[in-house]
């Protein structure tokens, strides 16, 4: 029993240190004007191996690049922004080879509606589609496989206020895998 | 919080207040029905219906029918276009028919747990067409400036103020900008859910020139419902 106390200071501390070794938040790096970052993990005793991230920022605080080294191997992958400030390309590389690419799209509020993978090839596959209704809720989201076969079917029903109270998952055939319901009550 | 809902409170009697120098007014009644189809999550249709009672509540004044489309531009600001046709009564009885379009540009904010909302509204108005030698040669323009505050009481209930000041661009043949006529409204909404709201509320229409100027004291209730 004493130890408890100790192990759980030990354990919030290790969250904290974990917390900021952690890569920069998007409101840190604009704030601190990071431009790039590099993080180095080697560990003395059992593993001689060095794992290094690096992260490019721009002004606003967006990361640009993110790339993580293992030994010989280096993996990489490059975002594009709109004028809006959203995502809408993700480029990923190994070893500088572009492997594939990530296409986002956005309604005109600024909501996310499709994610298309397109290969080095020129191919591409949807891999998540989302539907919002009129009232700029969530209602369906569908997630693809490599083939562009339906995996996954997430379905949103909400109460006349406006909040959720259902959300269902679905596989590829339309069986039910998963079903969250939310009651309400109300003053 | 309670000192914020008391002081609201507090200004929504003193709004009421008004009526004791009405000396000089007419007691009317607006009743309003709109109807708003959301067509997309930033593009509505909308229909109103609106019907005003004057000479005490005893007889139509005004009867008409808007419709028109609103758009968010961003999250905080609105543009609409309508036109409106409306009958108002006439001495003998008759109705003088109106034709109005309007554009409104709003923009709404969050301050103190309170919203906010400044509305323009640019108004042309053509009157008596084919019954008039004005008809579609002559129209009344209007600058209408609004300001709006509310404040939510709890899901369902919450009240409101605002005043409007109408500014004439063109009418008579002459062009002012000073504004001839203010309404000021305290009111309470009741939300029943998002898609509907009624509202109830005590307007003062007032103009602001004139010796003894004709004052109406209106209540008013109007129904949303948004589809």
């Amino acid at each position: 029993m004493k130890f408890l106390p100790a192990k759980f200071f030990l354990l919030i501390l290790s969250c904290f240190v974990a917390q900021q070794s952690s890569s920069q938040s998007e409101n840190e790096a604009r704030r601190s004007g990071i431009k790039s970052s590099t993080t180095t993990i080697s560990n003395a005793d059992s593993d001689p191996k060095k794992r290094t991230t690096s992260r490019v920022f721009d002004k606003k605080g967006r990361e640009l690049e993110v790339c993580e080294q293992f030994s010989s191997q280096k993996e990489c992958y490059r975002s594009e922004y709109s004028r809006k400030g959203l995502l809408t390309k993700e480029h990923f590389f190994v070893n500088d080879s572009l492997q594939f690419s990530l296409h986002y799209s956005y309604s005109g509020s600024g909501r996310p509606l499709k994610k298309i993978r397109v290969g080095h090839a020129g191919d591409s596959v949807l891999v998540e589609e989302t539907h919002w209704n009129a009232w700029g809720d969530k209602s369906e989201e569908l997630q693809f496989d490599k083939t562009g076969q339906l995996k996954k079917k997430i379905i949103y029903l909400y109460n006349k206020r406006g909040l959720l109270i259902s959300r269902k998952t679905e596989d590829g055939n339309g069986r039910l895998i998963q079903e969250k319901s939310v009651d309400y009550e109300f003053h | 919080m309670n000192f914020i809902r008391q002081l609201f409170l507090l200004a929504c009697i003193l709004g009421f207040n008004e009526n004791l120098h009405c000396q000089f007014q007419d007691a009317g009644l607006w009743m309003n029905l709109n109807v708003e189809k959301k067509l997309t999550e930033n593009l509505s249709l909308q229909l109103n219906q609106f019907v005003r009672l004057d000479e005490n509540c005893s007889e139509i004044g005004t009867w008409g029918s808007e419709v028109g489309f609103n758009r968010l531009i961003t999250k905080k600001s609105k543009f609409a276009v309508m036109y409106r046709l409306m009958g108002r009564r006439r001495n003998d009885l008759s109705y003088s028919f109106r034709h109005r379009f309007f554009a409104d540009i709003s923009r709404q904010s969050q301050w103190l747990g309170m919203t906010f909302q400044a509305r323009v509204r640019w108004q042309m108005q053509y009157r008596d067409v084919n019954s008039s030698l004005n008809g579609w040669n002559y129209a009344e323009k209007y600058i209408r400036t609004l300001f709006f505050a509310s404040k939510r009481i709890t899901y369902h209930w919450s009240a409101f103020a605002m005043a409007e000041l109408f500014s004439p661009v063109l009418i008579a043949g002459k062009t002012s900008f000073a504004p001839d006529r203010t309404m000021r409204y305290v009111g309470l909404n009741f939300r029943h859910n998002r898609h509907s709201e009624i509202i109830l509320y005590y307007l003062i229409n007032r103009p602001v020139y004139g010796i003894n100027p004709r004052t109406d004291c209106i209540t008013g209730i109007r129904w949303d419902l948004t589809l």
